[in-house]
């Protein structure tokens, strides 16, 4: 499923797609996977770095020459702290702004696809309503945004805001650890364990576990057979069952005689058929109670023990 | 500098990583040895250092590293190392002696303005580094070195602001002129202080190079000082981190390492 979402076949390649990485694995290989297949559908990418230079988001994705790949420097100066110079302006409605300037102006069709590298930086300098708008773009009719991919760091935020995020996302991809019992006899080894959840627009969502890595060009390998790899726990079922009454000093064992007498032998207080029905049927001239209240019993029906306050 | 340490990294004066981010942190245990190494380790290694030592003062630091065979005075002389001494500017700033310190930037500001960022401080190491064409003759790439990360949370400083200031850094020395940055975080898991754990973990996600000194869960033990856990992050994402574990024992001139378990003293 992985593979599918990378190549944009699921749900028109459209949405909000977040990758939410851990400290263990992190999430910007998988990401520039993303972007090199779009570059590769000739798509139009705006990326937003804020967390690595332009060498080395560049280094092995493209020399830089192609046109489809617009980058966005957020991180050499994004608060003006070094020149005076007019600021990367980071909020909202800048970002609108600088991708509305490369709208296909023939057509109407969304076409850009906006990297933001990453949402987490963003949403430390910006409040979270303002990020959710953005990333309700691909939602709206007049937007040139056609998908969002983004990349987050989820040890960094309170619980609710990646909850809140992970909601607005069409496909999340949550990135885990291989565990480490898994045995290592790998062809290529595996770089992490990512669960891609995908929402569609019926309201099926649809989960799926895959061991992956991300090669050198940036093409994806999945790893199909990580449950067979797991190493087996030998099993105990082989050894004969061993009869407890063998070998005592006193005899557990029943003869045949035995066995049928126990058999019949009925239990106390477990009545038969014949029995049951002797105690339960009515005797005939059994007791009978007949009461005649006194004029002083003041008998009710629906309060016969008199302490209702009604 | 530590040899034992060197052949563990893999690194020597005369061959290192360029453009490398290292994260120190201590947990139970006191991990500034590991800062008293690298400082030793770069100035052998004719680097232009900037120290931020915002935990103990020039002397401390100059007397370890006479040990370790380096001249911290004369380093600084040379105009090698360039030594922020945050105690005592801390102090000027809280109790100012005149009215003249206000009109320049202090690279503390933050101390007196608690609502303002860490802008000064960042300048104040980016004017220390920034090479000019004589110190590129003279000196190996620069290197900045700050003790301790931790001290700033303490002192009301948002983790939001550490983290840009930390950014700032990071773009200035190891992406701009590829040189080398080692910080010290503390990182008290069980303490539940979320801007230290914010700041450990983003800077995780920032280093190619972390190096986390946790005491023993046992406690306190005469021959095994703690345990190291060094790992290697790849730089593009691809391969999975690279581990080590050590146990270590520090003596006055030194620090020995051997595998968990085989202290000599257990031998």
């Amino acid at each position: 499923m992985l593979r599918e979402v990378i190549a944009g076949s699921e749900g028109g390649g459209g949405g909000f797609v977040l990758i939410k990485d851990c400290v263990q694995c992190g999430g910007r290989g998988l990401l520039k996977s993303f972007i090199k297949a779009a570059l590769l559908r000739n798509e139009t990418v705006h990326v937003f770095e804020f967390e690595i230079s332009q060498e080395e988001l560049y280094s092995g994705l493209t020399d830089g020459t192609s046109s489809s790949l617009v980058f966005h420097n957020g991180y050499t100066d994004p608060l003006n702290w070094i020149s005076n110079e007019k600021p990367f302006d980071f909020s909202i409605q800048s970002i609108k702004a600088q991708i509305d300037q490369s709208k296909d102006k023939e057509s109407e069709a969304k076409n850009v696809i906006l990297v933001l590298d990453s949402l987490s930086w963003l949403l430390h300098h910006i409040p979270i309503t303002d990020v959710c708008q953005l990333l309700q773009e691909p939602k709206r009719k007049e937007s040139t945004v056609k998908r969002i991919i983004a990349l987050m760091h989820s040890e960094l935020h309170d619980q609710g805001i990646v909850g809140s995020v992970s909601h607005m996302a069409n496909t999340i991809v949550t990135l885990s650890p291989i565990p480490e019992f898994t045995a290592v006899n790998w062809e290529v080894d595996p770089y992490a364990i990512g669960e891609t959840i995908q929402r569609k627009k019926s309201g099926k969502v649809t989960r799926e576990e895959e061991c992956y890595t991300i090669q050198k060009d940036f093409s994806l390998i999945i790893h199909h057979d990580l449950n067979n790899r797991k190493q087996a726990i030998p099993k105990t079922d082989n050894t004969a069952q061993v009869d407890p009454a063998a070998n005592l000093t006193f005899n557990l064992r029943l003869s045949e005689e035995e066995r049928h007498a126990k058999e019949r032998l009925s239990l106390p207080f477990t009545f038969s058929e014949k029995k049951k029905h002797s105690i339960l049927q009515p005797r005939p001239g059994g007791g009978k109670i007949v009461y005649e209240p006194d004029a002083q019993d003041d008998f009710d029906e629906e309060d016969p023990d008199d302490d209702l306050d009604v | 500098m530590f040899a034992e340490l060197n052949s563990i990294l893999n690194w020597s004066p005369d061959k290192f990583e360029k453009g490398q981010c290292i994260l120190l942190s201590e947990s139970k245990t006191d991990g500034s040895f590991l800062i008293h190494h690298f400082l030793s380790f770069f100035l052998k290694a004719q680097c232009k250092v900037c120290f931020l030592g915002l935990v103990q003062s020039f002397s401390h630091y100059s007397t370890v590293a006479q040990k370790l065979g380096i001249n911290l005075l004369q380093a600084r002389e040379k105009g090698q190392l360039v030594f922020f001494e945050g105690l005592c500017n801390s102090l000027d700033m809280l109790l100012p002696e005149s009215d003249a310190s206000d009109a320049e930037p202090q690279p503390l500001g933050f101390l007196r303005w608690p609502s303002t960022d860490l802008r000064n401080l960042f300048d104040f190491v980016n004017s220390s580094l920034s090479q000019s064409e004589n110190d590129m003759s003279r000196w190996a790439s620069p290197v900045l070195i700050i003790d301790d990360l931790s001290v700033l949370l303490s002192l009301e400083v948002s983790p939001t602001a550490v983290l840009d200031f930390v950014h700032y850094c990071r773009m200035a020395v190891c992406s701009k002129q590829q040189g080398n940055m080692v910080t010290m975080v503390h990182n008290e898991d069980d303490l539940g202080d979320e801007d230290c754990d914010l700041v450990f973990h983003a800077l995780t996600h920032q280093s190619s190079l972390i190096l986390q000194v946790h005491g023993l869960n046992t406690g306190y033990c005469r021959d095994v000082h703690g345990q190291i856990q060094l790992r290697w992050k790849d730089k593009f994402q691809l391969k999975r981190d690279h581990t080590h574990v050590f146990q270590y024992k520090v003596h006055d001139k030194g620090v020995s390492f051997f595998a968990p378990g085989t202290s000599s003293a257990v031998l």
